[in-house]
């Protein structure tokens, strides 16, 4: 394989993720681990129907305690919850809530930039097209490879930088959020 | 107008409808909405300018303006009567704007009425009959960008054939991106800029090609606003009028995506869906109704115009006239493709959603856990994007296959969405019963509205393509009609003591 095969290899790898992203990110982001954990605890409470008043300062351990929360919830339901059996159940729910809420909001925003990647990729490739004389795909194939870094992949690729870090960040932002 | 115009319009247009894409969904009525209903049906709380706005971007497509210019070119002011009868599709349908209102989609409605079966069959019909459309818009558009490249002097025959192919692919590509990203709350926001931009650029070229038309000394606006009785009757004809007549009332009942618009509409008073058809009419008799027949009408003033390349030669005269032009008509032609193609992708998704995939079940049903809810919306992605794919690539290759030109094609796009009319019209006046399956008036009338485009392509008489749309119409309402009987009176209550 040449460099040039190498560097056109890397920005299709790039460019499919970059779709993958755009199509599935809001269930990727549902599987990503802190998220996942929000989702599990946040659909535990709600089959254990906790939601009544006890009061938001009770600990969450001693509201399962009152709730039977062995008869209660079935066993495989039971892990989720038990990380937090220390925490108040108000500020559980409001973790839960504004989490979710976060979640949604930061899946558009992703979303977003690996839209823009997209769009500069593409016409990012009609502009090579353009200058390719005769035209054919190993050609811009080859186009791709010499000169992978054109003022839109530039673009483009401050735009994945920018998606990266906004990603750690908030996945970072909502593990903090769920430390016991 | 060169590829760089072109390529440049693309990236302009596409990250301004994604910009506000991505405002619409930061709206707080978006957040609230599950994930499934707020993208296909933006929560049901659009309001009068966002259902407007939809509704409009449908009817201002690129081969909206294409026909439209190309009426005002062939029979001047008397295409005004067409365009109005396009309008008066929407006042009629606006009668039974609560009925609408009330179901979850139009293929619900008869699903209503008429059993599970014919929800699905009309279901199927509508996803092929927009896909025959979303694949005959990206034909226009290849043609349209083949047309203004291939005048460039630059670029030889070939090269403009592949550039413009990889340009229209690219428009479709950018035009699904930001409509994933979304959803129809997204394309509302975005199709109110891009039928702003579309008006702005339609009525500049039609102010330069006024000074074209008016330095011209053969051009003479009495003779291109009233054509003679054999210009008419040769460029339409008495036949041509009535079929586009009938084609005009009927295609709102069929179109699943008017029907989207209007069920995504706010209901905060009862008449709301009303008063958005209306307004909506009134709006799209003048954009583009009357700016399409006045393009068309000043086309007069330039030569070497046919019905295949009225929008390109409009272009390229606009364009040797101020240089600036070139990116102005470029924004129009993107902005008339992508407007259309987002909405027919979404009604795609949401037919195939709530229709064909899930017709037993509610939006918010399907919505019971966040991650089931967007489990379903990346399928509903990934089909969009096989929707596109199968659309273009498929139109294409039967365009080939039965060796028919674009603007014959556009008899066979019509077909399968208006063989449902007549079950609608039952459906919607609620005054009959069936005797049998609907299903089986929607599929012997599409089949004769096909049978009638083959004849009309491969036979004897090219007539019976151009009435195929009409008979199709003709023989579903005709068999519904038949395959039905008049609602019985509800029995008297008996009193007894």
């Amino acid at each position: 394989m040449t460099k040039a095969d190498f560097n056109s290899l890397l920005v299709a790898v790039v460019f499919l993720i970059d779709l993958v992203l755009l199509l599935g990110l809001g269930y990727i982001a549902r599987k990503l681990g802190p998220v996942k954990r929000l989702t599990l605890v946040r659909e535990t409470l709600w089959d254990a129907k906790l939601d009544v008043p006890l009061g938001p300062n009770e600990f969450l351990g001693v509201m399962c305690n009152r709730l039977l929360y062995d008869l209660l919830l079935p066993t495989r339901r039971r892990p989720p919850l038990k990380s937090f059996l220390g925490f108040q159940v108000g500020r559980l729910l409001a973790i839960l809530y504004t989490g979710d809420a976060a979640v949604v909001k930061i899946v558009r925003e992703l979303q977003f930039y690996a839209f823009v990647m997209a769009i500069l990729f593409i016409v990012g490739i009609i502009l090579r097209i353009q200058q390719l004389e005769p035209f054919s795909f190993p050609a811009l194939w080859q186009d791709i490879g010499a000169h992978p870094l054109h003022v839109l992949d530039q673009l483009a690729l401050a735009a994945i930088g920018l998606f990266s870090f906004r990603l750690v960040s908030e996945l970072s932002r909502l593990n903090d959020l769920l430390k016991t | 107008m060169g590829i760089n115009h072109l390529a440049y319009a693309l990236l302009g247009v596409a990250l301004l409808a994604g910009l506000l894409s991505r405002v619409a969904s930061r709206n707080k009525e978006a957040t609230q909405a599950g994930p499934v209903s707020s993208y296909l049906l933006a929560g049901g709380s659009l309001g009068r300018v966002s259902v407007l706005s939809l509704l409009m971007s449908s009817s201002f497509g690129l081969n909206s303006l294409f026909y439209a210019a190309w009426l005002g070119y062939s029979i001047g002011i008397w295409a005004l009567l067409v365009q109005a009868a396009w309008s008066v599709s929407f006042f009629l349908l606006a009668k039974y704007a609560g009925r609408i209102r009330s179901h979850k989609s139009m293929h619900h409605l008869l699903g209503s009425d008429f059993g599970p079966v014919t929800r699905v069959v009309a279901g199927l019909c509508s996803l092929i009959g927009m896909m025959y459309l979303i694949g005959w818009e990206v034909e226009i558009t290849r043609l349209t960008f083949d047309n203004v490249l291939g005048a460039d002097a630059v670029a030889s025959d070939n090269r403009a054939a592949t550039i413009s192919g990889v340009i229209a692919a690219g428009t479709v590509a950018a035009c699904l991106l930001y409509t994933v990203l979304g959803g129809l709350r997204g394309n509302a926001l975005a199709d109110k800029a891009l039928n702003m931009a579309k008006l702005l650029c339609v009525l500049a070229i039609i102010f330069v090609l006024c000074i074209v038309a008016n330095s011209s000394p053969e051009f003479s606006l009495a003779s291109a606003l009233f054509p003679s009785r054999n210009a008419l009757m040769i460029n339409m004809g008495l036949f041509g009028f009535a079929t586009n007549i009938v084609f005009n009332l009927a295609w709102q009942f069929v179109d699943a995506s008017s029907w989207q618009s209007i069920i995504a509409g706010r209901q905060a008073q009862e008449n709301d869906a009303r008063k958005n058809l209306i307004a909506s009419g009134l709006a799209i008799f003048v954009i583009p109704g009357i700016i399409g027949t006045v393009l068309g009408v000043v086309a007069h003033g330039f030569s070497d115009v046919t019905g295949d390349n009225i929008i390109a030669r409009a272009s390229l005269v606009a364009t040797s006239i101020s240089p600036i032009m070139a990116i102005v008509a470029a924004i129009m032609i993107v902005a008339c493709v992508m407007s259309l193609l987002d909405g027919m992708f979404l009604a795609c998704a949401f037919t195939l959603v709530v229709d064909i995939v899930y017709p037993k079940r509610s939006l918010e049903s399907l919505e019971d856990t966040p991650l089931r809810a967007e489990f379903i919306l990346v399928w509903t992605r990934v089909a969009l994007v096989a929707i596109a794919l199968v659309s273009a690539l498929g139109v294409h290759w039967l365009m080939e296959l039965l060796q028919v030109s674009v603007f014959q094609f556009v008899y066979v796009v019509i077909i399968t969405q208006l063989g449902l009319l007549g079950p609608i019209l039952i459906g919607l006046k609620g005054s009959r019963v069936p005797r049998v399956s609907m299903s089986i008036a929607i599929v012997l009338a599409v089949t004769v509205g096909f049978a009638c485009a083959w004849q009309g392509t491969h036979g004897w008489n090219p007539h019976w393509s151009d009435a195929a749309g009409t008979i199709t119409a003709f023989v579903s309402v005709v068999l519904a009609l038949v395959l039905s009987r008049k609602r019985p009176l509800p029995l008297p209550l008996e009193i007894t003591i």
